[in-house]
Order: structure tokens, then C-alpha cells, then sequence
């Protein structure tokens, strides 16, 4: 199957991500979600803001997928990321890998999922009680 | 308009000439031309899209 890949500003939907890579073929589905935390390095955290370079962002995206699919031979992948405000709790990130067993799985979606935090051009803002910054790696 | 053959590095050059304060946020940049992320001595072409990317927020 092809790899989703979403970049959007409205809320991830885990639910339909999990759906959309199930097949009779799957023996185990790994999901990691990235959510907003409310603290960071000692900050009390308000809410994130998160930036991209959304055509640039897709390209890496699927490349780092073709990657994992290469050397895992996972075939069914979803990847989505969320950008623009994003309150406490709420999901910024899902990877989504399913495959016939389990440790592929595991493996290819911690592979995504590193790669995607050092790679892709998406920029994260954290908004604190005492101000405001970019973060960096 | 850059010259002909002209690289990533020399675009570089000639923007820190114009606009010296961009300094301290280039230096971190990585560069990419059309979407995938190159060396500084690569040469650009007619229509190439080069863009300074500013490091990337993580977590862990």
C-alpha cells in the first residue's frame, strides 16, 4: 500500500490512521503519538505552536518511510503531523506501522519517528507562563 | 541573480554582504535545493528552489 503521509492543522485522528493500515494480512499495529506536554526544561507550558515547510516536510517524510520499508520491509505505514496551535494533551505527531509481526513493526516506527525529529523541516514554539521560544534539536 | 554556476555557498556570501545581521541564524542553517537537503558547494541550476533551513525543534 501506499504510505499516508497528512500534515494539518486540525486534530490527528488516531482512529482512522490505525484503520487505514489494517489488512487480514497484519499480525501486530504500532502506534506512537506525540502529544503537548505542560512542562519543559523547568517552564510551565501554555500551549505549542508548530511551524512547516510543508512541501519540503512531505518529501522527507517519505523518504525516511521508503527507508524504514527497505530495511524492515513494513508495507503499511501512517505518518501524520500536526502544525499551528496545539493545546496540553493534544496529539502532534502519530506513526502508525503495521506488519505480520511485531518486532519489524517496533522497530521501523522508532526508526520514523527519531528520523522524522532531526530531519524534517517542522519548527516548534513553546509558549510558556514567563514568555515565548523556538526550540531547538 | 546569481551568476552562472553559482553555488549554495556563494548565495550564502552574497546575502551576509547585503543583510550582515542574518549571520548567527545562517551559520546553523542547513541548506536544501528543491526539497532535499544538499552540501554547500552544490551548484545551482535556472529555477532551482534553495532555502536556509534553521535547526529543527526536537524532544526526545
Amino acid at each position: 500500500m501506499e504510505p499516508i503521509i497528512q500534515l494539518t492543522r486540525d486534530p490527528l485522528d488516531r482512529d482512522a490512521l490505525v484503520a487505514a493500515v489494517s489488512h487480514a494480512s497484519v499480525g501486530g499495529i504500532v502506534v506512537f503519538e506525540g502529544v503537548v506536554r505542560d512542562h519543559a526544561r523547568g517552564k510551565q507550558i501554555r500551549y505549542l505552536e508548530y511551524d512547516v515547510y510543508e512541501e519540503m516536510a512531505e518529501q522527507q517524510i517519505r523518504t525516511i518511510i521508503n527507508e524504514a520499508q527497505q530495511r524492515w520491509g513494513v508495507e503499511r505505514v501512517a505518518v501524520a503531523h500536526r502544525f499551528g496551535r496545539l493545546e496540553i494533551g493534544e496529539a502532534s505527531v502519530i506513526i502508525v506501522v503495521a506488519s505480520p509481526h511485531r518486532a519489524e513493526a517496533f522497530d521501523a516506527c522508532r526508526y520514523i519517528i527519531d528520523t522524522l525529529k532531526t530531519t524534517v523541516p517542522i519548527w516548534k514554539k513553546e509558549v510558556a507562563i514567563t514568555g515565548e521560544e523556538w526550540v531547538e534539536g | 541573480m546569481v551568476p552562472e554556476g553559482a553555488t549554495v555557498e556563494d548565495v550564502q556570501a552574497t546575502l551576509l554582504a547585503r543583510c550582515p545581521r542574518l549571520q548567527p541564524v545562517i551559520a546553523r542553517c542547513k541548506c536544501a535545493v528543491n526539497r532535499s537537503y544538499v552540501p554547500a558547494a552544490t551548484v545551482l541550476h535556472e529555477q532551482d528552489e534553495l532555502v536556509f533551513i534553521p535547526p529543527i525543534g526536537g524532544g526526545r
